[in-house]
């Protein structure tokens, strides 16, 4: 490789990386948004609500994310939607954020006891009130760590799409690879890559997660047998989590 | 108990039967995974698949089926998790159970 080459090479990736990172943002949005919706749906909705989220949450965790992009990459033209590939990959990538953020969020829901709506009834607190003081701040603060983790999850999902042929960063890495055949350096380069937009974000959720961490609280497996295994000392610092 | 015996004896087989739910997801998602190998050329589920739908071009159909499979497989792999939890789990009290 001569440093002309080296320079395609380098410019080529950082095409990709644009549309890795452009891909990733819509997504991460669309599946917060959608994740909302979604776990509201379920939480509210009432029995065929649960029964038909369910059903969605089976198939998105039953399938590997490749078959659910292919799936939805040629059912869409039978409902007489036909996009472009990039707008095919942000609705298949958006609809899996939008199911698996909003399980987390779900469960996030599911884990406040119901003595505190009962307790903000008891203040007089409206639904509404009791929702947006009581309920939804302390959501916030259990599933923001992990939905941090599945935006990192989700990010590095967007290499799947280089089998729908759009030039993210793992196809354009492929491209170079095929035209030089240094292989090595180019997926060193893709990894290198992948780590810089990871590892902030998890690393940023790891200390989200401790900060925002109630004390006292601690999810349930966790608590049982390893902290019974460790000293007292650790066991009663309530943010010892994860 | 050594540390060793305490372990194994002690720890282990709870530790274990705790980790089995989430084993299980891994599980599935390691099935799910193989189908990522098809991007490498490995001749496995998915790639001849794909072969085939460009063969004959019956898309839908074929890809319902892949889909029906793969559900078949991770279910397996989440049920079996289950089962095995809830066979190491026996004798024990339904409060500890539904905690962990």
């Amino acid at each position: 490789m001569n440093s002309t080459q080296d320079i395609a090479t380098l410019l080529t990736l950082l095409t990709g990386l644009s549309v890795t990172l452009e891909l990733s943002a819509v997504v991460l949005v669309i599946g917060t948004i959608g994740g909302i919706v979604f776990a509201s749906f379920s939480f509210f909705g009432g029995r065929w609500a649960r029964i038909f989220t369910d059903i969605i949450l089976f198939l998105t965790r039953g399938l590997p994310l490749l078959v659910q992009v292919f799936a939805i990459f040629y059912f869409l033209p039978i409902l007489g939607l036909s996009f472009g590939r990039f707008a095919t990959a942000v609705v298949a990538l958006g609809a899996f954020a939008s199911v698996t953020i909003g399980e987390i969020i779900r469960g996030g829901l599911l884990s406040i006891p119901k003595g505190q709506i009962e307790a903000a009834k008891a203040l007089g607190l409206s639904f509404v009130q009791s929702a947006f003081l009581v309920v939804f701040p302390q959501v916030v603060r259990i599933v923001l760590g992990p939905i941090v983790g599945q935006f990192v999850f989700l990010v590095k999902a967007t290499s799947i799409i280089s089998l729908l042929g759009v030039p993210e960063l793992v196809l354009a890495a492929r491209e170079i690879i095929e035209r030089t055949l240094e292989g090595f350096k180019v997926m060193a380069l893709v990894w290198f890559f992948y780590t810089l937009i990871c590892l902030p974000m998890s690393m940023l959720g790891r200390w989200v997660e401790r900060r925002m961490a109630i004390p006292g609280y601690a999810p349930g497996p966790r608590r049982s047998i390893v902290l019974a295994a460790t000293p007292a000392s650790a066991r009663s610092r309530p943010n010892s989590r994860r | 108990m050594g540390r060793w015996a305490t372990f194994r004896a002690v720890l282990l087989p709870q530790a274990f039967r705790r980790a089995l739910p989430s084993l299980g997801n891994y599980w599935s998602e390691m099935v799910k995974d193989t189908s990522l190998t098809s991007a490498l050329s490995v001749r496995e589920f998915y790639f001849v698949f794909t072969a085939e739908i460009g063969l004959n071009q019956r898309t839908y159909e074929f890809l319902i089926v892949a889909g029906f499979v793969y559900l078949v497989l991770t279910s397996i792999a989440g049920a079996s998790a289950r089962v095995w939890e809830k066979h190491l789990s026996r004798g024990e009290s339904s409060t500890l159970r539904s905690r962990a």
